[in-house]
This record gives C-alpha cells, sequence and structure tokens, in this order.
C-alpha cells in the first residue's frame, strides 16, 4: 500500500533549524518586559482533572531557549500532568502556559504541537504504523508538508536517532531500545524546538541508558524530562526540578540538589 | 457520523424481538458449538476471545475527522470475524453487545436478541463469509483478501442497517419508504469509513504479525464452495434489501406488519400478544421479496461462474 | 467470616428488570397515563438505589436519538389527521396515530433505559456476568465476558494514549499554511486503521502472557471456577414480586385509559 505522496509538486526551502517567524518578537506580551527570552512561561497554573482531583496547585516556571531541565518527583507529583500542558493535551484550570512566545490555546495548539514534541513513557503507544518510516513520516504528512520535504525530514530525524538502518522495519519488532530511539525519531521529524519526555530511561538496561544519555547529549533543542531516574538527570540536565504534590519544592542546579539527602528523601526520591 | 445500529427498547414490537432472540440463540448455540469443536484449544480460544472483546471496545474510541464535525469510526465485526473466525467473532461481537447493552445501556435488553443478530450474526458471521468468498473468488492473494475485507466491511454495515430498519418497520415504528433510503445513505458513508479502517488495520497485521494474518486466512479450499455460497446467501439478502430500496410500494410490509396485529392504529386487545392472526395479503411485499431472490441467484450465477474462472486459471 | 467472592447474586433483579422492560413494551400505544405511573415507579426504585430522578430522567435521554426513525411517520401516516396545510408550496400533515406511535417509542425508549440503568448501578457488572452465568450463560461467553469486562479499562487506556500520541503529532506548520493539513481522508483511515491494528497485536500479545499466568497457576481447559456469586436468599420473592410488577404493569395498560 504506498503512501501517500502529496501531488502538489510545490518546491519550496527546507526547513532544517531555521527558525518561524513567530519567534522573532519574544517580548510580545502585554508590554511586560521578560528579561531574558523565556521560551517556556508557565505563571500561576492550576490543573483540576474533570473528576475533581487537583493535580498542579499553583506552579510558576520559565525555562530559557535551549535549558536542560529536569523534572524530579515521585509518583502522582504532578510531573505528567504539567508535561502534557506543553504541546496543549491539557488546558490550565486556572494560569497560562506560552511556549515559544504563544499561548497555548484552541487556536495556536496546531503550531504548539510542531514546536513541542512529546515523547511518551511507552514507545508502543505512540509507534502505530507498519514501518518506522511510515511512523516518522507522520508528524510531516499530516502538517501538510510535500513529498520530498518529508523524505528528508524522515531521513534527517532518523539519522540524528542512529536508526537510519531500521526505516523498512515494523516497529512491534524493534528492542526496547531501538523503539525508544525510533519514538524520538517520530518526533523529531517535525523539527520542534522543544523535546519533552516522559520516563525515557524505564526498562532500559545500564548500556541503553548510556546509549540514551549520549543521544540527549547530541540534541541542540530545549530539553525536558521527567523522570525518576537521578544518574539521568545528573548525567544530561544541568537544572532540576523537584515536584511533590502539584507544586515546585526545589528548582536549582542538579548537582546541588542530589546532594541534599534531606530533600530527596522528603520527597520520595531515594 | 455514529452508526445508528443499537435499537433501544420500546421500539420493537415484543414480537419481533423474541422471534430474533430465538434466531440469534440458535445461531450462537451453532457457534458455540463449532468453537467447543476444537477441543483442547478452547481454553487458549476463550481467553484470546475476552481479550478481543476488551479490544474491540477500545478500537471502537478509534476514530478520523472526514469533514464539518463529522468523523469516521469503526464497530469492528468484520474485523474480529476476520482475526478470529467468523464463529469465534460473532460469539466475540455477541458479548460485546451485550457488554454495551447491560453497561451503557447502549441498545435494549429486549432488543438485545435482534441487535445482537443485526450486527454480529448478519454483520459478523455474514461479513466475514463474505469477505472469504471473496478473498477465495479473487484468487486468495493478500491483495484480494484485503479487497474482500473492505467490500464485506461495508457491506456488513449496509445489512444490519437494512434489517435494522426492516425490524423496525415490521414492529410500526418507522415508516420503510423513508427509513430504508436514510438509514442505507447514511450507512453507506459510515460503512465506507468502516471498510477503510479495517482494511488498514488487517494490512498493517499482515505486515507487523505475518504469522496472525497467515492464521486467519483459511486454507483449505474444499470448503470454499460452501463458503462462497453462504456469503452469496448473504450477499443475496442484501440484493433483496437493496430491491425493497427501490421498490416502489413499500406499504406492503406494513399490510403485513398490521396483518399481523403488530401495530395498533385502533382500538385493539389490550394483550398485543394475543391480537387475533389473519392470513396477511402477501402481494407487496411478495414482489418485491421476489425481485430480491432472482437478483442473489443472478449474483450466485456470477460468483460461481467467477469461482470457475479463478480454479481454472489456477490449475493451468 | 470469609467471602468467597464479593460478586453478588444479581439474578432477581436482572429478572425484574427484563419483566419490567418486557411489560413496558407490552403496553398499548398511547398510554400515556399508565407510561407516568410506571415511571414514577422506576422512579421511586431508582430513587432507593440511590439515583436522583432528575438525573436518572436526564440519563433516559441517550435513547431519544432513535426516535429519529419514528419522527418521520407523525408526517405520513393518512390516519387521524390533527392538522393539514400548506408550507410553501408543500402539502404538510400531522397525524394523530403517527405522533402516538412516535411518543409512545420516546417513552417506553425513555423509561426502559433508566431500568437499565438502575439495574447495573445497583449491581457492578462482574456480578450481573457472574448472575448471568448462574442463570445458565454458556461457560465460554460467561468467561469471555469476564475477562472482557476485566480487561477494557486496560485496553481503554492504551488506545487513549495512542490517540493522545496521534494527536500530539497532528501539527500545523509554522508560518504558511501549506496544502492539505491533516493529510487526505483515505490517508487519515489508513493511519486510524493503523492503530486498531497496532492496538490488536498488543491486546493478542497479552492474551498469550494472560494463558501462561493461567497455566503457570494449573488452569486446563477452562479458566472459569464456576459460578462465583453469593446465592441470595431472598431471591424467591424478588422474582415474586418481579412478575407480580409485571402483572401489575401490563394490568394497568388493559385497564387505565389511554389517548
Amino acid at each position: 500500500m504506498s503512501s501517500e505522496r502529496d501531488p502538489l509538486q510545490h518546491s519550496h526551502p527546507h526547513t532544517h533549524g531555521d527558525l518561524p517567524a513567530a519567534h522573532a518578537h519574544p517580548h510580545q506580551h502585554n508590554g511586560e518586559p521578560t528579561g531574558d527570552d523565556h521560551w517556556i512561561h508557565i505563571e500561576h497554573l492550576h490543573f483540576r482533572y474533570p473528576d475533581g482531583t487537583e493535580a498542579i496547585r499553583g506552579m510558576d516556571l520559565h525555562i530559557a531557549r535551549g535549558e536542560k531541565v529536569a523534572l524530579l518527583g515521585p509518583n502522582g507529583a504532578g510531573k505528567s500532568t504539567l508535561m502534557l500542558h506543553l504541546n496543549g493535551i491539557h488546558r490550565p484550570t486556572h494560569g497560562s502556559v506560552r511556549v515559544a512566545g504563544m499561548e497555548v490555546s484552541e487556536k495556536t495548539i496546531g503550531r504548539v504541537r510542531a514546536e513541542v514534541g512529546l515523547v511518551f513513557q511507552d514507545p508502543d503507544d505512540q509507534l502505530f504504523s507498519p514501518t518506522v518510516w511510515e511512523d516518522v513520516a507522520f508528524g510531516p504528512i499530516h502538517m501538510g508538508l510535500n513529498a520530498a520535504t518529508v523524505h528528508d525530514r524522515v531521513e534527517a530525524a532518523l539519522a540524528a536517532v542512529g536508526a537510519l538502518e531500521l526505516a523498512s522495519r515494523p516497529p512491534m519488532r524493534l528492542s526496547i531500545g531501538q523503539r525508544k530511539r525510533v519514538a524520538l525519531a517520530t518526533v523529531l521529524s517535525m523539527e520542534p524546538s522543544v523535546l519533552v519526555f516522559d520516563e525515557p530511561s524505564a526498562g532500559l538496561d545500564p548500556r541503553g541508558r548510556r546509549e540514551l544519555i549520549d543521544l540527549l547529549n547530541t540534541l541542540s533543542q530545549t530539553l525536558i524530562v521527567s523522570t525518576h531516574d537521578l544518574e539521568l538527570a545528573r548525567a544530561a540536565f544541568p537544572r532540576s526540578i523537584v515536584i511533590d504534590g502539584g507544586r515546585i519544592v526545589a528548582d536549582a542546579q542538579t548537582n546541588e540538589l542530589l546532594n541534599d539527602h534531606a530533600l530527596l528523601l522528603k520527597h520520595g526520591l531515594a | 457520523m455514529r452508526p445508528l445500529l443499537h435499537i433501544p427498547d420500546g421500539f420493537l414490537a415484543p414480537q419481533v424481538a423474541l422471534a430474533l432472540w430465538v434466531a440469534t440463540a440458535v445461531v450462537i448455540g451453532i457457534a458455540l458449538r463449532k468453537i467447543g469443536q476444537r477441543g483442547p484449544a478452547a481454553a487458549s480460544q476463550t481467553i484470546l476471545m475476552g481479550l478481543s472483546g476488551a479490544f474491540i471496545f477500545a478500537a471502537q474510541m478509534f476514530n478520523f475527522p472526514v469533514a464539518a464535525g463529522t468523523s469516521g469510526h469503526l464497530l469492528g465485526g468484520v474485523l474480529a470475524g476476520f482475526l478470529l473466525g467468523p464463529w469465534a467473532g460473532s460469539v466475540v461481537m455477541a458479548t460485546v453487545i451485550g457488554i454495551q447493552a447491560l453497561l451503557f445501556q447502549d441498545g435494549g435488553l429486549l432488543a438485545l436478541g435482534a441487535n445482537i443478530f443485526n450486527m454480529g450474526v448478519i454483520g459478523t458471521l455474514g461479513g466475514t463469509l463474505v469477505a472469504r468468498g471473496i478473498a477465495a473468488t479473487l484468487g486468495g492473494t493478500r491483495r484480494a483478501t484485503l479487497l474482500g475485507v473492505g467490500v464485506a466491511a461495508w457491506l456488513s454495515v449496509m445489512a444490519a442497517a437494512g434489517f435494522t430498519t426492516l425490524q423496525l418497520g415490521l414492529s410500526g415504528t418507522t415508516d420503510i419508504s423513508i427509513g430504508l433510503p436514510a438509514m442505507l445513505g447514511t450507512h453507506a458513508l459510515i460503512g465506507l469509513g468502516e471498510a477503510l479502517i479495517s482494511v488498514a488495520a488487517i494490512s498493517f497485521i499482515a505486515v507487523s504479525a505475518p504469522e496472525i494474518f497467515a492464521k486467519s486466512v483459511p486454507a483449505a479450499p474444499t470448503s470454499r464452495r460452501r463458503r462462497v455460497a453462504a456469503g452469496l446467501l448473504i450477499a443475496g439478502v442484501t440484493v433483496g434489501l437493496a430491491s425493497l430500496f427501490a421498490s416502489t410500494s413499500p406499504d406492503g410490509l406494513e399490510k403485513v406488519a398490521t396483518d399481523l396485529g403488530f401495530i395498533n392504529t385502533s382500538e385493539a386487545a389490550p394483550f398485543e400478544l394475543f391480537a387475533a392472526y389473519s392470513v396477511p395479503g402477501f402481494s407487496g411485499a411478495a414482489g418485491t421479496a421476489l425481485a430480491g431472490v432472482i437478483g442473489a441467484l443472478v449474483v450466485l450465477l456470477l460468483i460461481v461462474l467467477l469461482n470457475r474462472l479463478a480454479s481454472a486459471r489456477k490449475s493451468s | 467470616m470469609l467471602q468467597r467472592s464479593s460478586q453478588r447474586d444479581a439474578r432477581g433483579a436482572i429478572v425484574a428488570a427484563l419483566l419490567t422492560i418486557l411489560g413496558i413494551g407490552l403496553l398499548p400505544a398511547g398510554s400515556y397515563f399508565v407510561y407516568a405511573l410506571v415511571w414514577l415507579a422506576v422512579a421511586t426504585a431508582g430513587a432507593a438505589s440511590g439515583f436522583a430522578p432528575l438525573a436518572l430522567a436526564r440519563r433516559g435521554l441517550i435513547a431519544l436519538p432513535f426516535t429519529l426513525a419514528a419522527l418521520p411517520l407523525i408526517f405520513i401516516r393518512s390516519e387521524e389527521l390533527m392538522w393539514s396545510g400548506a408550507l410553501g408550496s408543500a402539502q404538510l400533515l400531522i397525524s394523530g396515530a403517527g405522533l402516538r406511535i412516535f411518543l409512545t417509542a420516546a417513552a417506553k425508549s425513555w423509561i426502559s433505559v433508566q431500568v437499565g440503568t438502575i439495574l447495573v448501578r445497583r449491581y457492578p457488572i462482574e456480578s450481573i456476568v457472574g448472575s448471568l452465568r448462574a442463570l445458565k450463560l454458556p461457560d465460554p461467553i460467561a468467561t469471555g465476558a469476564g475477562l472482557t469486562v476485566r480487561y477494557v479499562e486496560l485496553l481503554r487506556g492504551e488506545a487513549s494514549r495512542m490517540l493522545r500520541a496521534r494527536s500530539a503529532r497532528s501539527a500545523s506548520p509554522v508560518g504558511e499554511t501549506r496544502e492539505r493539513i491533516g493529510g487526505t481522508i483515505p490517508w487519515r483511515a489508513k493511519v486510524t486503521g493503523n492503530l486498531a491494528g497496532a492496538l490488536f497485536l498488543r491486546a493478542y500479545a497479552r492474551a498469550g502472557r494472560v494463558e501462561e499466568a493461567a497455566t503457570a497457576r494449573g488452569a486446563n481447559g477452562s479458566l472459569s471456577l464456576g459460578s462465583l456469586i453469593q446465592p441470595d436468599a431472598r431471591l424467591f420473592i424478588k422474582v415474586a414480586f418481579a412478575i407480580g410488577a409485571f402483572a401489575a404493569i401490563t394490568a394497568a395498560g388493559a385497564l387505565l385509559p389511554r389517548v
């Protein structure tokens, strides 16, 4: 079954790494100066699930372009819930979420999804195509890019994660480590400026984790990772934010935080 | 558009509902016997059937936007039948429809027999036989199989819609001349969505897990003729429906219903259960049904010829 | 006292629900007064089970879309003309007979849904499946249904996470819009089919693991332990009550005036 090719033969410049126009004016909101250009602005965020559970009880968070930040915290702290705000899957009950200069809303959701790539914890939830190639191509095809651009992006994304040779394989037949790499590629092909990972090292053996850390260190995008894996945080994420009970309880250099044993114990990290 | 096939209680005359309960019970009984014949494999099949039921529930969440707020959905009847076999598939769909009725009141409890008949028996059992029949006729290649699944999926939705409307018409709760075109018209599009999704799903499985796909395609050509014949019986009934659809005098059906006492247009006995029977005038309904049977025979003839052709080409 | 199972005996309730719905179904068309009385009785039973009548009534509305099938009858049937006139160039009429059938179907389905709702509110679905098994529902169906009910939430969770993953990658390009955002319709259908296929393979694999686990615990031939319900001592009374309710409904239909 052939994959859908765009019959319109437009040619247009490749956009590898080009910044879209929206980012040209980082101070464009309410006239308030932002100081340095915070790429991610979360202000007074509250979120309550439909069943009434208060998952986020007032968070303020600012992340600069290119920062690598780890979200640490026990199960149920609100890390995943927070992450799902970054690409608009959840909308705040109160407060605001701004990404790349855009307020996350119904109107901007399409562009937000192109800016923020979410890598889910279980790659099987993310890989739903018969071949790796088709899975990585899904994002660009949905964006309406033409066949040549799609091809280039898929190639680049697979190369970035070292999975070019897996292109024609069915995802179901890959090892967990390979699937995680492909899952990342499915998001890289959309050329986002922010990458968000949910427990990326879960289920990996020490070698797999080593490879993951090496891979993360090659990425230039703004990285946010939610994890229990303190070693991962130490190895690849200079800044850590500890979340517990829906609130931010610490925000500092990772090395500092990880040496504060009392803090770690108090919040279920050790 | 979600399919509108789960008849709630209160729409079917109790006699119609009970008659369909009997029909369903008979068919499901046969299905259980066929499954039980697998002997020791039956236990692992039960587990697979249970999980497949949960899968159908979950898969019915999958949709894709079509236009202006409408979306295509999956019923999963032919999908289940193809993957599990027609008998196990129909039992799985019966279970799913039953749980839908109990847990979500999606379809009535008294009408459950009719709903299982329309979607599980006609839809799944019939649909799978049609799929296999078409695949066998066209040479049994992967492409033929996918085509068979697609056509069968569409037909299964149409047939379910048609039978649902017939039952409503027989119960006097709808007017066939409006209901049938309306139901068939809307479900033609829904059936298209069903066909596309089902074919894509099977194709996915064929690529990602060829061994499972191979198991679902029956190898034995010996009973092919029987399967083709059974599938064509269903097709024949569908053609009969189509001719009813095209017919200009559908009140034959209402006449039947009135004569059998289902419709209470005047003061009648309090117990409709004991309403007087009279020999119905079969003129209107009989004419259209006859046309349908002739149409079915023509289709049957065509496919038997095609079948001959296919097997001749294979042996040469 | 250690209970063998938390499954409760819903047999009486199931019989009562079925007989009530049958009784309602047999009521003559146009017995609005009886429908109202029956609904009051049902709403009372619902209130006794902790279901507010208003919420119950609202739940009953889910059957209403189907009344679309009966709607044309109002304008088609020619008996008991209530009104006829012209709308533009079209000749319109409203038939009392058609209206009666429409309202009857609406009322009956509305009440029947509420009966079903109460049943499943009082007894968890596992108890209902267990009770059906005790009512001689064939073993493969009962066991299969039990497994389906056990795993439906899990698989629905997988499905919704897959949908979430798909929507997370369903973006518009930044800057000018390009041709055909969202892909063509056949492509979207293909992706949806891929989701279904992928989910099936996960379910298939899980079935294999369930079987291995069951075999490891000694299951051979059948997963079922037979009926697990705690038999209800007052079953006979409940069934008698159900039959009485059926008789009452039918009698009311026969005796009370209809429109």
